[in-house]
């Protein structure tokens, strides 16, 4: 399709207005969302006698100071085993997650956080890298959570956010752009003007995550804290990380996927091979 | 001067018409002036020879203003905008119409008014045609009507105050018009043709507006709207309202302080740069760069065409066809305009008239009450056509675009076309009884 100047009246109308018929559409179809607020679990803490150790503890004690309950110390070579399947009153896990060699050159998460990853029945905080004093107690004041739909999983992550976060939350909505341009690819794209895709795009997250919204923003007025909400389309992992960055985020918040095929899974353990944030993977 | 006015009026034509977009059209006729005028020897300096810098440099130096301003609200609408707290007060605004169509109507009235004496006339417009695409899908309400008042209101909207619109910005700035002075004048008018758009609207779409709905289903689904799914970062909605705020104090008082209101303006859009935290690009890409290539264009031409003499000869004819008569001239030129503003863009018409009414007052007419003249004009002859001012088009667009519903010249000119028939004959009067019963404030005493 050849462009006309037609197309182009009034000066860039095109790429604004899908942004605010997105953000329109997500208020008036935006549902009732509940936060789950009830009271977590004891927090479960694999140090081991890992060189984490420390900052394994440090952490899991800020975090039950914060959502109000206990740490328990854990079996770290009883989990390495296999994880049970019923952790009895345990709400979260707190381990460390540091990259170890699985082959000649190739690093990798390691067989336990794997094995986390894949069957804990309680989300698991993982820490990558020791941390000082200073920043286990800012790793709660700027959290951030990143949701590519809204699902149950979604739900729950963002439950977890605003019963940690402290000063700030960072919603991130995130669309893998490869995975978009490669399914246009495959079955013939229109000749368009790429900056109006990217806006029809924003506006479909727009409208998906418009309860998310709402309620993060609700949450947010009652706790007296603040929330931002990002948009990103691009490379997940690569997006994630430099919100992370820019927003100086302290924690990282995902919901887990099982389906090892799906992105969100493989932006979880891309994820903790690549930075050095704690990240709770719910 | 015949050359210069001719390559104009191709240049206009060119616009008006579509031949191209309206930004290149400029600029080819800026070249084409510029060549035009250095080859007839209209750019000398005293001594004889061509002198270039002093003649564009000059021309687009005069008018930088208009740019600078637009560039500066720019930046600061777009994060502004990025808060989404506009959206917000929009969708509260809704809510409390429950659904009513007839209260929605003039809800969307409203807030267009409201939305554009603040943002300005195309980002304001966007917002609520967006809103009212979107809410009458919900809601499965007839949008023509929701479309229609918002195209043609936003035009009043822009009559509010001195950086409503880029056309008042542009007169109010070339007449050097107090910003309170707004409040006297345009503001009433602005309110007052409103009004009309919505009464006339409202009759001539009756029968949509009271098509037999379920009040109480509409209410109960207008109920669920959630305005909270709207806010992206509260902080900076708070932030950003401030330096709105602050902008507007700082054009009410540029004159005052002995600044230009585009300083005032970069200095918002700067103060919104820096407490937003945003990566200055992503808002700097959104300023409306083809808008301004079209001034810069724009203002070449007239300058080139001012130079050449055409333009105080025409503002001779005009006072010489208006018998010499303060009142009558400036009636001559409100109809005018009123009637050219509906064919052409708007920002054309004023740019060419302000040269005019210029020369005009170096030939010892008041120009106050002609600067009042042209803002109410300019802005409201655009209501007579999907053509004539941004507002439609905006309007007319999206409605097409999402609603696959055309509104047609035939249908735009009855609803439209009455109304600046009626706003036309409004305003005219009332600028008659400011003229003559010497009511415009800082116009040249009697006698």
């Amino acid at each position: 399709m050849s462009h006309t100047h037609r197309d182009y009246e009034p000066f860039e109308m095109a790429e604004n207005m899908e942004e605010d018929l997105g953000m329109f559409e997500a208020a008036m179809r935006s549902g009732p969302v509940e936060l789950d607020s009830t009271a977590v679990g004891k927090v479960l803490c694999l140090a081991g006698n890992s060189q984490l150790q420390s900052t394994v503890s440090e952490l899991a004690q800020a975090v039950c100071r914060r959502v109000g309950t206990q740490v328990v110390q854990g079996n770290t070579e009883e989990f390495l085993a296999g994880v049970p399947a019923n952790l009895g009153d345990i709400g979260l896990i707190v381990a460390p997650s540091p990259l170890v060699m699985e082959s000649p050159g190739a690093k990798g998460l390691g067989q336990g956080v794997d094995a986390l990853l894949m069957d804990s029945p309680v989300p698991i905080l993982f820490v990558r890298e020791a941390m000082t004093a200073g920043a286990i107690e800012n790793a709660l004041d700027t959290v951030m959570v990143a949701i590519s739909r809204h699902d149950a999983g979604a739900e729950q992550a963002l439950s977890w956010v605003f019963r940690l976060a402290a000063n700030q939350v960072i919603l991130l909505e995130w669309v893998d752009r490869h995975a978009i341009d490669e399914a246009k690819r495959l079955l013939g794209d229109r000749e368009e003007n790429q900056s109006v895709q990217q806006a029809m795009i924003g506006r479909a997250v727009s409208s998906e995550l418009g309860s998310l919204v709402a309620v993060s923003q609700r949450h947010a007025k009652d706790k007296g804290i603040a929330v931002h909400v990002e948009f990103r389309m691009g490379n997940p992992l690569a997006e994630t990380l430099d919100a992370s960055h820019a927003f100086a985020c302290g924690m990282i918040v995902l919901a887990r996927s099982k389906d090892h095929t799906s992105a969100a899974y493989h932006l979880a353990s891309d994820l903790l091979m690549a930075t050095d944030t704690p990240v709770l993977v719910i | 001067m015949v050359v210069l006015g001719v390559i104009m009026t191709i240049t206009y034509v060119a616009i008006a018409f579509d031949w191209m977009h309206k930004s290149l059209a400029a600029l080819v006729g800026a070249i084409f002036c510029v060549i035009a005028a250095l080859g007839l020897g209209v750019f000398v300096d005293q001594a004889g020879h061509k002198a270039y810098d002093r003649a564009v440099h000059d021309i687009i130096g005069h008018d930088i203003g208009v740019i600078g301003v637009i560039i500066g609200t720019s930046v600061l609408v777009e994060i502004a905008s990025r808060s989404g707290l506009f959206h917000f007060l929009a969708v509260k605004i809704v809510k409390l119409t429950k659904g009513d169509p007839q209260r929605l109507l003039l809800a969307m009235g409203v807030a267009t008014m409201l939305f554009v004496t603040f943002l300005t006339i195309a980002p304001g417009t966007m917002i609520v045609v967006s809103l009212a695409l979107v809410v009458t899908r919900e809601l499965k309400l007839d949008p023509k009507p929701y479309i229609m008042l918002i195209a043609i209101s936003a035009n009043s909207g822009a009559l509010m105050t001195f950086s409503s619109g880029i056309c008042t910005l542009m007169l109010a700035t070339a007449g050097n018009l107090p910003y309170a002075h707004f409040f006297l004048i345009s503001t009433p008018m602005g309110i007052l043709s409103g009004a009309i758009a919505y009464f006339y609207i409202r009759r001539f779409y009756r029968a949509s507006l009271s098509a037999n709905l379920d009040p109480v289903a509409l209410r109960s689904q207008v109920e669920k709207f959630d305005e909270w799914a709207l806010v992206k970062d509260k902080r900076l909605f708070y932030r950003c309202a401030g330096i709105l705020g602050a902008t507007i104090v700082g054009f009410a008082f540029s004159q005052k302080l002995g600044i230009g209101t585009d300083f005032v303006a970069f200095c918002g859009g700067t103060a919104a740069l820096v407490i937003s935290g945003i990566y200055p690009d992503e808002a700097i890409k959104k300023v409306n760069w083809s808008l301004i290539l079209f001034f810069v264009g724009l203002f070449i031409i007239i300058g080139s065409v001012q130079e050449s003499g055409l333009l105080a000869w025409q503002a001779g004819k005009m006072l010489e066809l208006a018998g010499g008569d303060a009142t009558s001239t400036m009636m001559l030129m409100s109809t005018f305009v009123l009637v050219l503003s509906g064919i052409m863009d708007n920002i054309p018409v004023a740019a060419t008239l302000i040269p005019l009414v210029r020369s005009m007052g170096e030939m010892g007419l008041d120009p106050v009450p002609l600067w009042w003249a042209l803002v109410l004009t300019a802005n409201l002859g655009g209501n007579s056509t999907p053509i004539g001012s941004v507002s439609s088009v905006i309007a007319l667009n999206g409605l097409e675009k999402e609603c696959n519903t055309k509104v047609g010249w035939g249908e735009f000119l009855k609803v439209g076309g009455m109304i600046l028939v009626i706003q036309g004959m409004t305003v005219l009067f009332y600028l008659y009884l400011f003229s003559k019963l010497h009511l415009f404030p800082g116009a040249a005493p009697i006698g």
